[in-house]
């Protein structure tokens, strides 16, 4: 059986917990821890996780005391691991970019890591103060956090080639506070979506002169507080929904046509959203959060599909481009990975 | 004819009354004869819905439970359970004019911690003190809310990275109040008791309760303290003991006592802005409390 149908989600932890999961239609979900439990921490935390290269074949995966581990799916088992210092603050991004890996910092510094020809421009530059951020999209990244706007560089020349504009003043003549937490990158198009703490969703689009958001708009609770958005997925189905979570256990679905509302509330969590998957084909859901649980929602039909206690708190997840809930192999494949 | 009918139709009703009376008074003799105790009443502590984070040692798959233990052992609480310091409170309330009764309630919750500062709340932010409670070595943070007139919340902050709990307060009695003398309170570190916490929440709040008490009880003072979880409610209570002859022991009730009720679980210091929350009650209330045989502690 090759590695593509094997494991089609990777969920990260905060003790240190990477474990694969094989999500299937029938209900039947194989949950395998592939880090040792022994070995497990809170002291090294899965800070990032993302895929090592276009076969999806390696997971990079960042931890909080600044290392890098790299998993491989195929044989199963990490292939190497290795520090990346650079300050004290942990790695939030990491990203697979020609033959380098790129590391974001949570103090506002991106780096080349192993790159043995100094052929590049530069190696590690600053992108803000604060970095929350990094997102990469073949050559482009994008950048923002704490009162750092929106950057989308070109990580051929390392040079800014985008840099968002802050939205105009309140009513009151008051700066309107940055905060980006998430960035999403449309798959068909230019434009590059961020959620904020402060509750916006804004879309930026770099083809066109305007430097402000095309469209901005605030997701808020009954009460009118905002909510504290803390993850964002596109559903790549239907581009102009995308998926916001907060901290506070809220997650809603929004449509991006004409001014943008909130469509759907999902219910039944209980702690902070940390990371949201959509799936290319299928219409759920897949989210992982602080109140140790792994979630799956359907995206339109009423109510929670799955849910299952992963006994750490959750930081991360991450999920095949091909993923698809009807199992290619026989029974019996499935059954020796159970 | 109708009242005829009446008559009969009443009397077999209480003809079938009686004969269902008499086969359970006879049942009921049967059960005393041969000593069996019968069935047993259905109670919501019984008929309890099973929370998914309670791993019973026997069912469960060996790596999650290990799994748990390592998250255990590693949290922020592992430094005080391995004794490497003793927890130093900072005692303080939400702003700065409180009324009679909750200063009266500090006074008494001070008696009951050791190792106690009440800290006089002047305009200063929640935030501010942190940084500066974290340099005078202080291990955790007490704050009493107070709403018309009276003591209503408690937040509890473990220094210096959290986590952040909040509690409603309620049913709070001073000593006074109960007709007890604080006189009796020695300041012997107490022993601590917590009963009931189950779930992998309810052991989080344990831990964190039990971290603001000395982890060395000076059993010479018989002073004890339980925090006892009843259907998510957590009943405070504390005694004196002695021992009357042999087997036999007495106890004593001395104030303060009040009940707590967790509203959130936040990562990380006070931070009511953009704290990520582990578990909270925030337009969840509904959703928590739909199942009244459901508890999260």
């Amino acid at each position: 059986m090759a590695y593509q149908e094997d494991f089609n989600t990777f969920v990260g932890g905060l003790t240190g917990a990477f474990k694969g999961i094989k999500v299937t239609r029938k209900g039947k979900i194989i949950i395998k821890n592939l880090q040792n439990t022994k070995h497990l921490s809170n002291k090294n935390q899965i800070t990032a996780l993302n895929w090592g290269d276009d076969a999806e074949r390696d997971i990079l995966m960042g931890l909080s005391d600044q290392s890098v581990k790299v998993y491989d799916t195929e044989h199963k088992q990490f292939i190497s691991s290795f520090e990346a210092k650079h300050g004290k603050l942990p790695i939030i991004g990491l990203a697979k970019f020609n033959r380098h890996i790129l590391a974001g910092y949570k103090s506002g510094d991106v780096k080349f890591l192993n790159c043995d020809n100094h052929k590049m421009m530069r190696t590690e530059w600053r992108v803000g103060p604060s970095l929350d951020s990094m997102k990469v999209k073949k050559h482009l990244m994008a950048t923002g956090g704490e009162e750092n706007q929106l950057k989308l560089w070109d990580l051929n020349s390392t040079k800014l080639i985008y840099h968002a504009k802050n939205v105009k003043p309140d009513f009151l003549d008051l700066k309107v506070p940055v905060f980006i937490s998430d960035i999403g990158f449309f798959p068909s198009n230019d434009k590059i979506v961020y959620c904020s703490k402060h509750g916006h969703v804004r879309i930026h689009d770099p083809s066109v002169p305007q430097k402000r958001p095309v469209l901005d708009m605030s997701v808020k609770s009954n009460n009118g507080d905002p909510h504290v958005l803390t993850a964002l997925a596109i559903a790549p189905m239907r581009e102009q929904h995308v998926v916001v979570g907060s901290a506070a256990g809220q997650m809603s679905l929004l449509d991006l046509r004409h001014k943008g509302i909130p469509i759907k509330k999902y219910k039944s969590f209980r702690g902070s959203i940390k990371a949201i998957a959509v799936p290319e084909t299928e219409p759920i859901i897949l989210t992982v959060s602080l109140d140790r649980f792994f979630r799956i929602h359907n995206m339109f039909n009423h109510g929670l599909r799955y849910q299952q206690y992963f006994q750490s708190r959750l930081s991360s997840i991450l999920i095949r481009s091909d993923f698809s809930m009807s199992s290619k192999g026989t029974k019996e494949d499935v059954e020796i990975l159970d | 004819m109708t009242g005829v009918k009446a008559i009969k139709r009443r009397r077999d009703v209480h003809k079938k009354v009686s004969e269902k009376k008499k086969a359970r008074s006879e049942a009921r003799k049967i059960r005393k004869e041969t000593g069996d105790p019968g069935q047993t009443p259905k109670t919501i502590e019984n008929q309890r819905k099973k929370s998914e984070t309670i791993l019973e040692p026997e069912t469960a798959e060996q790596d999650r439970i290990e799994e748990v233990e390592r998250d255990i052992a590693t949290d922020e609480f592992s430094s005080y359970f391995n004794k490497e310091y003793e927890p130093k409170i900072l005692l303080t309330s939400c702003t700065k004019d409180i009324k009679k009764k909750t200063r009266k309630f500090m006074i008494e919750l001070s008696r009951v911690i050791p190792n106690t500062t009440i800290y006089k709340r002047r305009d200063d932010k929640l935030k501010k003190i942190i940084p500066h409670a974290i340099d005078d070595g202080y291990s955790d943070i007490v704050v009493i809310n107070e709403n018309s007139q009276k003591p209503n919340g408690l937040l509890l902050i473990h220094l210096p990275d959290g986590p952040t709990a909040n509690f409603r307060l309620s049913n709070v009695r001073t000593t006074k109040e109960m007709r007890k003398d604080h006189k009796l309170i020695t300041e012997h570190r107490p022993e601590v008791i917590l009963n009931n916490f189950t779930t992998r929440l309810g052991h989080s709040v344990a831990r964190m309760l039990a971290s603001i008490f000395h982890y060395d009880p000076e059993f010479k003072g018989r002073r004890v303290v339980t925090f006892h979880n009843q259907r998510d409610f957590i009943f405070f209570r504390h005694h004196i003991y002695w021992f009357k002859s042999g087997e036999r022991c007495a106890l004593r009730e001395l104030g303060p006592r009040f009940t707590l009720k967790l509203q959130s679980l936040q990562m990380g210091t006070f931070d009511t802005k953009f704290g990520d929350y582990e578990w909270t009650m925030v337009e969840k209330r509904k959703e928590i409390e739909k199942n009244r045989r459901q508890f999260v502690l």
